[in-house]
């Protein structure tokens, strides 16, 4: 049996106050205390001390109860910023699926695809390996001597390949020389790190993206994800140590590209716009002013902030792989931050990464009134 | 196979709203106190039924099932509050309020809001603060205490001093009833003086034991032009902060808030890295209010407080460590620890005996522990001992309580709140006839005694229960 983590300290230290619960986006669509923050807490601090797989395997019903209740968290951290006692709350849920996942207990049946999937074609949606250069547009080409690699990401390669084209282009247009991994790139792991499938993680797939990227001899890598930002930023050193490299949100580097002129916005973007932070840029990473400096650089552009920003802003609720086991629940918790977003009269919503932008989208289609969301990319390429 | 009870309550709210599973109703069997697993079983804690209704008129339909049946219903808000009044005691149906939370309504013509009671006060803060408005009062715990449960609790918090009680902020409530019927307490835009039985005060502080308040109206107040500002002094002897506390009540100066943390507090916070202030207790002053307040508060208290041996200790108006660590004061369980709090009320003229004597009961117990407290008036002082401990050892909870408890009397003041914990100690505060009179109430009202039973004024002796099972 692998050890349980060691969370005894964090399970002295709550005190059961509960404002986790009302930050929480996932409990809001469930509402039962098993599914809050508080509650996690709870059953571990009863069973923590006792055994929590032997009441397991006498009892049905707290097992299924238990890891479901795990599963119900997108991730977004908010809990962790409002905990007055400062319990990482989503970061302890991430271990315990490890833990359960390797007690053959975790993941939810709608994750475990996921790995497999991964094992065989290196990415979470059983897309053929070939295919995973097809976003790249025509008119783009790749150096052969570049100054920073482009990670593109499972999600962009196959699905939000409308981001990646866009990055790509607006690289080409900074006269910037980037290159891609193409077929070697493989998935960066956050989905199985947020299920808690680490298996394959920490000794396949890390150290062999940075393989890879030490190979194109570059000092830079950016990335158009925020999911594989967070990833790269806070998890690979964290198991390999620092790496070799800086790695930038695009924000970021367009940001710097900006500033040393070597891209202008030129054309005019004349509408009134709202920006929503990934959890995975924002609050994990700290990623706020970048994109907002590029969304106000561009001519024409009226920003206005939602009440709920930066380290208080609204997650979306796809994160964390909680779309995936319940995306009827997901989909209600992105409109409501459309309706934030509508509140503030915007016309469309702005966002820095392919899961928020899709969820959103998601979001708007089952409410009246939705407003559409765009990839800060897409719109710095239409203003080039 | 579920139970008839669970498919009348279905019916009621619809199958996604209630449950009877095991593991869920275990989520459901304590709030904020440590209540050890085997007194759980013994008092019954778990609820037979957990539902979340989404408006008054389901309450109203749950409740006429259980007046019929005779099932308990224990009405609960963000169980923020750590004496059992949220939870079963003998099993029953909890009604988990939080679904009702939807209603924030802002009524600027009558400076009232009116909100569901599952609605916390922080979301009630911010919607006033967009419209430069606020309550006056908060809860310590506003994150996640709920409209319904911090008005039925009769609570105090932060600004109590200048604006009153969680009572003294209300205009109305709606009410269900235990026979099921849903009563407006009083004109929702009208004082409500001169008008027969004070109906609002009946259900204030009642906790959960006569109706359950599913909506409040609120008065509201134009935000103030200046602060709020914090300003903190130390004061070497305790008698030396009594004496800076009485002068500040007897003046002319009516600041927001008055707090003070003690030297083992601050002692408790170092051993997680936090300055210590020199002194054994250190006064924390919220000023706020018209233009020119805060020059003439500064002044005034500077005048006050040290001719009385106060230290300035900071005076830079923002929330500084010292205050914030004396109001949120759990702030300290960092530390691989578990700070069980106690809380009572003092008069101000034996405010210092009561704090001796709540060093001797720490010591005689041999906890490690610290007090914060505040000014809830200009009369009294609430103190809030609160020790140490570690998790495994919960039995002490009950005896410091008790201890508490028993020391309040013995300085004429009495322990705050009574839910499960407590319900015996009605009669040490109140005279014969009064807690009569509280009982003839409770079985006029709820004459099945379905409504938070054991709570309150139900008077079971808890603590002789804990000694029955020992002897």
């Amino acid at each position: 049996m692998t050890k349980i983590p060691d969370i005894e300290e964090d399970l002295l230290a709550c005190i059961q106050c509960g404002y986790c619960n009302a930050v929480c986006p996932t409990y809001e669509e469930f509402k039962w205390e098993s599914a809050s923050p508080r509650g996690k807490i709870y059953f571990l601090k009863r069973f923590y001390f006792l055994n929590i797989i032997e009441k397991f395997i006498k009892n049905h019903e707290y097992k299924q109860g238990f890891v479901k209740s795990l599963y119900i968290c997108a991730g977004c951290g908010a809990c962790n910023k409002i905990c007055p006692v400062r319990i990482e709350l989503s970061h302890r849920w991430e271990e315990l699926k490890e833990w359960l996942f390797f007690e053959g207990y975790a993941p939810m049946e709608n994750h475990k695809p996921l790995l497999e999937r991964v094992r065989g074609v290196k990415n979470p949606y059983n897309e053929p390996i070939p295919n995973r250069t097809n976003w790249v547009p025509e008119d783009v080409k790749l150096s052969t001597n570049p100054e920073i690699l482009y990670f593109v990401g499972c999600t962009e390669s196959y699905r939000r390949q409308e981001i990646a084209s866009a990055t790509a282009r607006i690289l080409q247009k900074a006269d910037v020389e980037f290159t891609i991994l193409g077929t070697f790139e493989q998935c960066c792991g956050s989905p199985l790190l947020r299920t808690g499938q680490t298996d394959i993680v920490k000794e396949v797939l890390m150290p062999q993206n940075i393989e890879n990227m030490k190979k194109v001899g570059i000092e830079t890598v950016v990335t158009a994800c925020s999911g594989c930002f967070q990833t790269l930023t806070n998890d690979y050193p964290r198991v390999l140590g620092p790496l070799p490299f800086e790695v930038l949100h695009i924000s970021q580097y367009i940001k710097r590209l900006l500033d040393e002129e070597k891209i202008q916005f030129e054309k005019e973007f004349e509408k009134k716009v709202t920006y929503h932070d990934p959890c995975h840029l924002g609050r994990h990473v700290g990623v706020f002013e970048e994109p907002r400096r590029l969304l106000t650089a561009v001519p024409g552009v009226e920003f206005v902030e939602m009440p709920r920003n930066r380290m208080g802003s609204r997650c979306c609720g796809a994160g964390g792989g909680f779309k995936i086991a319940f995306n009827d629940k997901a989909t209600v918790i992105a409109s409501k931050r459309v309706k934030e977003a509508v509140d503030t009269e915007a016309e469309c919503i702005i966002t820095t990464c392919p899961f928020c932008k899709t969820n959103l989208t998601h979001g708007a289609e089952i409410m009246e009134n939705g407003i559409p969301t765009y990839d800060l990319m897409e719109l710095v390429l239409k203003v080039l | 196979m579920s139970s008839d009870l669970y498919k009348k309550i279905k019916d009621i709210v619809g199958e996604d709203y209630v449950t009877e599973s095991e593991f869920e109703r275990f989520f459901y069997s304590r709030d904020v106190s440590p209540i050890p697993t085997e007194l759980q079983e013994k008092w019954g804690t778990v609820p037979d039924i957990v539902a979340r209704p989404k408006n008054a008129q389901e309450v109203s339909k749950i409740m006429a099932v259980a007046s019929q049946n005779k099932i308990p219903i224990i009405p609960r808000g963000g169980a923020s509050w750590w004496l059992g009044g949220s939870v079963p005691y003998k099993g029953g149906i909890v009604l988990d309020l939080t679904s009702m939370n939807n209603l924030i309504d802002m009524d600027e013509n009558n400076l009232t809001i009116t909100v569901d009671c599952g609605v916390t006060w922080k979301e009630i803060e911010d919607v006033l603060e967009r419209h430069s408005y606020f309550l006056g009062t908060r809860p310590g715990s506003a994150a996640s205490a709920t409209v319904g449960g911090w008005i039925s609790t009769g609570g105090v918090g932060i600004g109590s001093y200048k604006y009153g009680s969680v009572g003294d902020l209300v205009r109305s409530l709606e009410v269900v009833l235990p026979s099921g019927e849903i009563i407006q307490t009083q004109n929702k835009d009208l004082a409500g003086h001169g008008s027969g039985y004070n109906l609002n005060r009946l259900f204030i502080g009642s906790e959960g034991t006569l109706g359950v308040i599913t909506k409040a109206t609120l008065k509201i107040i134009p935000r103030h032009e200046a602060g709020p500002y914090h300003v903190s002094y130390a004061f070497s002897e305790l008698s030396g902060c009594a004496e800076a506390i009485k002068k500040v009540v007897s003046s002319r100066l009516l600041p927001h808030h008055i707090a003070f943390g003690d030297k083992r507090h601050f002692m408790f916070l170092a051993s997680m890295g936090k300055p210590v202030p020199d002194g054994e207790i250190v006064l924390c002053i919220t000023l706020e209010g018209e233009k020119g307040i805060i020059d003439y508060g500064l002044k005034k208290l500077d005048e006050e407080f040290t001719s009385t041996g106060g230290c300035m200790k900071c005076c830079d108006g923002k929330s500084h460590e010292e205050c914030e660590e004396c109001t949120i004061e759990f702030r300290g369980s960092r530390i691989n620890v578990y700070p069980v709090p106690g809380e009572i009320f003092v008069g101000l003229n034996r405010f210092e005996e009561a704090l001796s004597k709540i060093y001797d009961l720490f010591d005689e117990m041999g906890l490690q522990a610290g007090v914060i407290g505040s000014m809830v008036d200009r009369r009294t002082t609430m103190i809030m001992p609160y020790y140490i401990q570690e998790q495994k050892e919960s039995g002490t909870f009950m005896e410091f309580h008790r201890r508490l408890g028993e020391l309040a009397l013995s300085v004429g003041g009495r322990r705050v709140g009574l839910g499960l914990f407590f319900s015996s100690s009605l009669s040490h505060i109140h005279d014969e006839g009064s807690v009569a009179v509280m009982r003839a109430i409770k079985r006029c009202i709820d004459p099945g005694n379905i409504l938070n039973p054991g709570k309150t004024v139900g008077g079971f002796d808890l603590f002789a229960s804990l000694n029955d099972k020992k002897g």
